[in-house]
């Protein structure tokens, strides 16, 4: 029963960890809304947004206090795409009046939002019109802004990138090896994409060029693994310098490709891959095939060995070589599926995208658990390495925290996530 | 003896827990000034964690040691090594880029003003070959060294700082017979100096060649202490396993096949035109010195390292071997010397090292079949009796003897026709050895055809059909005759 609970605690502490700073965050972002105001307004803009409705009525008095909420409501909406309809006065009978003139414009109970005056008034759901009507009243109360669904909506999203590029990263130092070039790679991606649409296909917007297109940027990443690979298998160069070296090379050829510009892609549009929650289903997909490659296939199990031992594996017949070179290749393959995500949510490509993420990605696979001298580690613990660390950059954006305070905040973690790994393992 | 001799440690009442484990259940031991004293037992008796106790690795729950009288704490490794206590572990501490001479003077460098002084470092280390009597370049790269040279090191390491009291643990494990005598001179010269000395050693040859007293422990416990002339190795086997054992080397004589692999002038820089045969059902045993090459030619065949020419046959048919993966798919397995280094994931559990090289026989498009694995590693565990609480169990947590059923097991999923069992015994201790022969025999039963290299010769006599011995890179005489040859035929071939 022990020996199971601690082997509960081993495989899925880092979800504890995860939760724990949910927990944190949560508190330490909690922040006072005040029912009057500015404030208020945004509070009404905020919940009428989670509510997802594309109209509503705003019912507010003439005093001051009363305008700084139709202020504070307008200005978050705006852009939002949400039509408001006002309604002004002091009087409840005249307020009455403009509801119903307002049924033959609008559809039948369309959400309505008050001031705390306007809120004690009792006859909204009376006019036949509104009788379902959900009436919004500012409320004093205490919310953490990490909680709120406007801002974990944006958790997964920012993710998504880093998780993609962390699952070769983590099949690689499951190897004992490393790759620095994942960063230049996804760079390359976004270039060798956009300018192949623009040059080569002269920016048709057909499906499949665009999917070409892509497919373009995505093979020109993982031939620069695959080239990682083989150079480290054949001439037995350690996989730092070699990938140190792509990392230079990919970024300048990036650079040249586009003189330092950036490239981008007004016409046609290729946003579709980079909008929600399309990279989120993407990474869930890719984490899906990774997990059962890993734990359910040869090819894992080889990847495994290879870390492990890698004398004992070739001795039992493992062919080290070719599964190095895959594992080089994968990596470089998903550093350019990241890299069309990019171009797609920027509808560009450069040269200069994706600087120092080779750390950032390390930092999410050591952190979620994988062991930098080889053999162990496991692919979804990466994925919840790549949360913890979002979590903790967004909880701090949040408390207002300074970036270089950030930094080291986040040296810290990777330092704990060594060290209690370390102690684990005594 | 004890009288004429003073007692140079005593530890009394020593026990020792680690969580969930009571690993030393009071043991008392002595060591008098100028005397041997082997420290018998099987693996998991207790003797590394004793020894770890003296070398400040551990320190005892309960109980005293006292040094010439003194009680003392062993807080840590600096703390033994300043109160004289060397100690020679079985894993090797070298750092396999440093040179010999680096190597030798790590912890305490004969320097002067922070500057090291090399030739004064080289000048005592060759003192100290030379005394000796083997040749090893103090200069050279550890890592360029064999094992046999590593150790040799590791005891000269020792030797090189002032010692009153030093262990050795293991240290003729990969020692050929002549290399085990040059050490027995040294330690007879260190117990002419008044040096108390703790041997561990498997080879009960040794144990009574070279001990004066043996103290005797199982599963933790104090078995006894008995002087060498008291004893027989017969009643010694039964104090250390706690049972009757009838006969240390089983052999089942019987008739041998047709021939199965033949080697016909095998070359490369170590091997040198060697041609022989193995036929189903037979033991071939290669014996000779360390850097004979019979561990390089056991990996031409295998396939791990490039020959530079020759050819092999299987049942007759001429075969192409590039690679091991090339070998195993021909059914030929290797069983190398260095289980923990070569043979095994360490870090990985024993079904995950049993899967391995067969993952294609329970696979499908690539895919594992987890339940069929787990299966067909049961029927293994089950026919071997290897001892494990699970199958996930990790392949570091076992012992000597269930690794190296756990690698066998490896090789008799593939259903290997020819398998290469290097040191088979190493570093298992005597319960598990006749285990290990009883396996060797029936695979022989079953047609096998099997190679065995062994460095210990009573084995290699013990359990062969017939016997290669090697001499630098060459076969130097094949005994047809095993049954009433000797060790000193086997050397005479080995060395001249």
């Amino acid at each position: 029963m022990r020996q199971k609970l601690s082997s509960l605690f081993s495989d899925y502490g880092m979800v504890l960890v995860l939760a724990l700073l949910f927990a944190i965050f949560s508190l330490t972002t909690l922040k006072e809304q005040t029912a009057e105001g500015y404030g208020a307004g945004q509070q009404l803009a905020e919940k009428a947004l989670s509510s997802g409705v594309a109209e509503l009525v705003l019912v507010v008095g003439t005093s001051s206090d009363d305008q700084l909420v139709k202020e504070g409501l307008e200005e978050s909406l705006k852009n939002k795409e949400i039509e408001v309809h006002i309604i002004e006065t002091i009087e409840p009978p005249q307020a009455k009046k403009a509801l119903k003139e307002l049924a033959a414009t609008i559809p039948a109970n369309t959400l309505i939002a008050c001031s705390k005056k306007t809120g004690n008034w009792t006859f909204y759901n009376s006019v036949d019109h509104f009788k379902d009507s959900e009436v919004l009243i500012p409320k004093s109360e205490t919310v953490s802004t990490f909680l709120k669904a406007s801002n974990l909506k944006t958790l997964p999203d920012k993710t998504a990138k880093t998780a993609i590029i962390a699952i070769g990263m983590t099949m690689i130092i499951i190897t004992a090896g490393i790759d620095l070039s994942v960063g230049s790679l996804v760079a390359l991606a976004t270039v060798v994409s956009t300018m192949t649409l623009q040059i080569v296909f002269g920016n048709s917007s057909s499906p499949v060029m665009i999917g070409l297109s892509f497919l373009a940027g995505i093979s020109a990443a993982g031939f620069c693994g695959f080239i990682n690979g083989t150079l480290s298998t054949f001439f037995r160069i350690p996989p730092f310098i070699v990938t140190l070296a792509m990392m230079l090379i990919a970024r300048g050829v990036a650079l040249n490709l586009t003189g330092n510009r950036t490239i981008k892609v007004g016409l046609p549009d290729i946003s579709w891959l980079g909008q929600m929650p399309n990279p989120i289903i993407l990474m869930l997909l890719l984490y899906g095939i990774a997990y059962f490659v890993m734990h359910k296939t040869i090819f894992g199990r080889q990847i495994y060995a290879i870390g492990g031992n890698e004398e004992a594996a070739r001795l039992s017949g493992v062919p080290v070589k070719r599964v190095l070179i895959s594992v080089y290749t994968i990596s470089g393959i998903v550093a350019g599926i990241a890299g069309i995500v990019m171009a797609s949510e920027l509808n560009s490509g450069s040269g200069e995208f994706g600087q120092t993420w080779e750390l950032n990605v390390i930092a999410a696979v050591v952190v979620g658990g994988t062991s930098l001298m080889g053999g162990q580690g496991k692919i979804i613990g990466t994925l919840i390495g790549c949360a913890i660390i979002e979590v903790i950059n967004n909880g701090m954006n949040l408390m207002a925290i300074s970036s270089n305070t950030q930094q080291i905040v986040l040296g810290c973690v990777i330092l704990a996530a060594i060290i209690v790994d370390k102690i684990k393992k005594k | 003896m004890s009288d004429s001799q003073e007692l140079l440690l005593q530890m009394r009442g020593i026990h020792k827990r680690f969580p969930g484990v009571h690993a030393i259940k009071g043991i008392d031991m002595d060591l008098y000034e100028g005397e041997v004293l082997a420290l018998m037992g099987e693996n998991g008796a207790g003797k590394s964690t004793l020894i770890k106790m003296l070398g400040g690795a551990h320190q005892p729950t309960e109980g005293t040691i006292e040094l010439k009288g003194k009680e003392i704490t062993i807080e840590n490794p600096q703390v033994s090594q300043d109160l004289g206590i060397g100690i020679i572990y079985q894993e090797f501490n070298l750092i396999p880029h440093l040179t010999v001479r680096e190597n030798i003077f790590l912890g305490n460098p004969k320097s002067k003003n922070g500057v090291i002084r090399k030739n004064e470092e080289h000048r005592h280390a060759q003192e100290l070959f030379q005394k000796i009597g083997i040749e090893i370049d103090p200069e050279a790269l550890c890592c360029k060294l064999s094992t046999a040279e590593q150790q040799i090191v590791e005891i000269v390491k020792a030797l090189s700082s002032e010692v009153r009291l030093l262990v050795m643990d293991e240290p003729s494990a990969t020692l050929t017979p002549q290399e085990v005598e040059g050490l027995f001179k040294i330690i007879r010269d260190l117990k002419q100096q008044g040096i108390g000395v703790i041997y561990i050693s498997h080879r009960l040859d040794e144990i009574f060649d070279i001990a004066d007293r043996v103290t005797v422990l199982r599963d933790g416990e104090y078995i006894g202490t008995k002087g060498i002339e008291e004893i027989s190795r017969q009643e010694m086997i039964e104090m250390m396993v706690g049972r009757k054992v009838e006969n240390e080397f089983p052999k089942h004589y019987q008739k041998i096949g047709s021939p199965v692999l033949e080697v016909s002038h095998l070359n490369s820089d170590d091997v040198d035109d060697v041609s022989f045969t193995v036929h189903a059902g037979e033991v071939l045993g290669f014996t000779g010195l360390v850097g004979a090459g019979r561990t390089e030619l056991m990996r031409l065949i295998f396939g791990a390292d490039k020959k530079t020419s020759g050819s092999l046959k299987l049942h007759g048919e001429e075969i192409h071997i590039n690679s091991p993966r090339d070998a195993i798919a021909k059914g030929i397995g290797l069983l190398t010397e260095d289980r923990k280094g070569q043979g095994l994931v360490l870090m990985h559990s024993v079904r995950e090292n049993f899967g391995l090289p067969n993952l294609r026989l329970f696979s499908k498009n690539g895919v594992i079949n987890g339940s069929e694995e787990k299966k067909r590693f049961a029927r293994h565990i089950e026919s071997m009796k290897i001892k494990i609480p699970h199958q996930e169990q990790l392949a570091k947590n076992l012992s000597g003897g269930n690794q190296q059923k756990v690698v066998l097991a490896k090789w008799l999923e593939q259903n290997c026709d020819v398998i290469i069992i290097d040191e088979p015994t190493r570093g298992i201790d005597v319960g598990a050895k006749y285990e290990i022969y009883m396996l060797i025999n029936q695979l022989a039963e079953q047609g096998k055809a099997i190679i065995m290299v062994s460095s210990e010769l009573p084995e290699v006599i013990g359990m062969s059909d017939r016997i290669v011995v090697m001499r630098s890179g060459k076969i130097s005489a094949i005994v047809e005759d095993v049954q009433n040859t000797t060790q000193e035929i086997l050397l005479d071939h080995a060395i001249h």
